[in-house]
């Protein structure tokens, strides 16, 4: 309907057209109405302005990114400093780990709520593994392990236990894994981790750039393996599938039950490996890790402007939203805000950026009537 | 039905596997003795609920199964939580001591969203005192059994004043927003220091570890010259010494955390945590049921009874163990 009475107004044609018929136009191109002539110019103006803004918003997520980092590093003058960026790169890691293995569920039109308690059991499992054997390889397969389980549970339980929905056998695992870390570790963090693990979450590289901690090296590549696997594997297409049209996947004969599996343990097994992140870089393991950060992964997953109604989301946009929630924390620490305006300032962050979202998916649908007029 | 079945099967599982491995005894295995003491002819139920299965409420627990051997008019009976924000899990448990009968009931609060339930069992003359946390503008409790946590406060910033150069610079990781005990810890700090140090940052942990690091590292990086910290709870802390390891500055600052956990202890010992403030979980445990126990009787008790704060350094950290 709008896209129909705004160019008139530009054309200042009075009187051709009058709101009255708009809604007959709403569903068929403008040009059954107009003869192409008088609508030929205006449209390539429209269509030049309707494509610039979108090409902006469709930076969405990094454009706002970029936005506060311009804004902090105007407010701090440590901000933009290296030692600063890489404290938000190992600020963001566990979160950003967390985001992809949400994104896959979410791709499914699924939720993962047991990730936090997940990475809080797994950093159990690998604190004691390691003060048994006290070595790498076992205790960092052993975190491994325990997160691959919880989402064995999580995918088994939703498909072939055939709860209604992924929130439910999520919300029970989130239960069982706190309460497996909390029993296994008597309530109180273990401390220890093996050298590697310490390195891997502590650590940086001295080989580039002492900056750079080697965590933001295991999230780049564990976000390149996703971008394969979504990209280049059929089976990454089948998740899409799978979420975007669970109708047509079914016609196709792609094995829903073992694509939903496969991203619940997926999902687990990336707890797993943000557990390691963490414990490596507080050289322990502790139930009370990961408290909430469920809703962080979720949060980033959503400010890259994923759909919760599945098919659609990018890896580079979860990690934008992972680092964009890293940002925002580790700015106000510097500046020393309040914490309860760090929550509503990411509340408001994740507000802004899905309205981004919303505003693009209009202006796109918008954009192709456009096109179609002016050709 | 049938995922209903799944689901209640799934928390029953998890439920108790955590009483198995956290809470062996948590079941009443007082049995009724024999022996007529002669001060009361009826035995009086007292039940004691804890927040969620951590060292600190197992001691509490210890205490109070200790004082229940030990008198015999008195029988306690135990519930907890899941999490220290588990509100849903205490209401619930203080509405199965209400239906269980007992006379009192002794409870570390999670949060003042309990306080509406705790007033019903009031009003059904059951007595109730506050452990560990006070619910300040709740007046149905019959006595707080609880660390000064203000005079924790004030004994942590007294200690700060003589150990800092005057004008020096301090950070302070805050515990939960909106928690009263945690918030007097800072504030009774704040008293103690009196002004000789700069606090150059007040940032909210929510008594996580990582959160802890994650501060730790921005506040040392914001600013490099930092003298000292001081933390609300233990945890946080634990985090920021790791922080302060990663920026080289090992044992160059000053550290005082609160609540002396194993995990504190431990890093004072080894001279990578300067000091904390303990607290006495043991008293609590004793001293709440003790409470308890007399307001079911009709003894008229103490409002607020404090269960003792102390410092912990390197000289006595062997004693906290």
């Amino acid at each position: 309907m709008q896209h129909t009475d705004s160019p008139d107004k530009r054309v200042a044609v009075p009187g051709t057209k009058g709101s009255v018929k708009a809604p007959a136009n709403a569903s068929a191109p403008p040009e059954t109405v107009h003869p192409t002539v008088d609508n030929d110019r205006p449209s390539a103006t429209k269509l030049r302005l309707v494509g610039t803004v979108l090409a902006l918003l469709r930076m969405g997520p990094l454009l706002i990114l970029v936005i506060l980092v311009v804004l902090l590093a105007n407010l701090s003058p440590v901000f933009f400093t290296t030692l600063n960026l890489g404290n938000v790169l190992v600020q963001s890691a566990a979160i950003a780990i967390l985001a992809i293995g949400q994104l896959l569920v979410i791709l499914t039109r699924g939720i993962d709520l047991s990730v936090g308690s997940t990475l809080a059991l797994s950093s159990v499992v690998g604190a004691l593994v390691f003060a048994e054997t006290g070595s790498a390889f076992p205790t960092i397969v052993a975190m491994l392990a325990a997160g691959a389980m919880i989402g064995a549970l999580n995918g088994f339980g939703y498909v072939y236990g055939r709860l209604p929905h992924p929130f439910i056998v999520t919300l029970a695992t989130l239960s069982i894994a706190r309460g497996l870390a909390l029993g296994l570790s008597g309530g109180q963090p273990i401390s220890g981790m093996p050298d590697l693990v310490r390195t891997i979450g502590a650590g940086s590289a001295t080989w580039i750039a002492p900056w750079i901690p080697n965590a933001a090296f295991l999230v780049a590549g564990v976000a390149i393996l996703a971008i394969l696997l979504l990209n280049r594997v059929v089976w990454g297409r089948w998740i899409y599938a799978v979420g975007g049209s669970p109708e047509g996947a079914r016609r196709l004969g792609i094995p829903r039950s073992k694509v939903l599996v496969s991203v619940y343990i997926l999902s687990g097994t990336l707890a797993g490996v943000a557990a390691i992140v963490t414990s490596g870089r507080l050289n322990a393991g502790s139930p009370t890790f990961g408290q909430l950060s469920e809703l962080d992964a979720i949060a980033a997953v959503v400010i890259g402007g994923a759909s919760f109604l599945g098919g659609r989301g990018k890896v580079s946009h979860a990690l934008i939203g992972a680092l964009m929630i890293g940002v925002i924390r580790n700015g106000m620490n510097l500046l020393n805000i309040e914490a309860f305006l760090q929550l509503i300032v990411i509340g408001v962050v994740i507000f802004i950026a899905v309205e981004t979202d919303v505003i693009r998916g209009q202006l796109e649908s918008r954009f192709r009537v456009l096109k179609a007029a002016a050709e | 039905m049938k995922i209903k079945k799944h689901v209640l099967a799934a928390a029953a599982a998890s439920l108790a596997l955590l009483l198995a491995a956290c809470t062996p005894e948590a079941t009443p295995t007082e049995s009724p003795d024999p022996v007529d003491t002669g001060t009361a002819d009826e035995v009086l139920t007292i039940g004691l609920i804890t927040k969620f299965p951590v060292d600190f409420f197992d001691i509490m627990q210890d205490a109070a199964r200790e004082w229940d051997e030990n008198e015999p008019g008195a029988k306690v009976i135990f519930a907890q939580g899941a999490s220290g924000t588990d509100d849903e899990g205490v209401i619930a448990a203080i509405q199965s001591m209400v239906a269980q009968g007992v006379d009192a009931i002794a409870i570390t609060p999670t949060s003042p969203n309990v306080a509406a339930e705790l007033q019903k069992a009031v009003d059904a003359g059951i007595a109730v005192v506050l452990i560990d946390n006070d619910i300040p503008d709740w007046d149905g409790k019959s006595a707080l059994v609880a660390t000064d946590n203000y005079a924790g406060g004030v004994l942590a910033g007294e200690w700060l004043r003589e150990n800092l150069p005057e004008g020096a610079k301090i950070a302070v990781m805050a515990g939960v927003l909106g928690n009263p005990s945690l918030d007097a810890r800072v504030d009774g700090m704040i008293e103690g220091l009196d002004g000789w140090a700069e606090i150059v940052a007040n940032i909210a942990t929510d008594c996580d570890q990582t959160k802890g690091l994650n501060a730790g590292q921005d506040i040392l990086t914001a600013n490099p010259e930092l003298d000292a910290i001081y933390a609300a709870c233990g945890p946080p802390l634990i985090g920021a010494l790791e922080a302060i390891t990663a920026a080289g500055r090992d044992g160059q600052l000053i550290t005082v955390g609160f609540d002396a956990s194993p995990d504190e202890v431990a890093a004072i010992i080894a001279g990578r945590q300067t000091a904390s403030i303990a607290q006495f979980p043991a008293n609590m445990g004793s001293l709440g049921v003790q409470a308890a126990f007399d307001a079911a009787r009709g003894m008229s008790i103490e409002a607020n009874i404090d269960t003792g704060t102390a410092l912990v350094t390197k000289d006595n950290a062997a004693d906290f163990q």
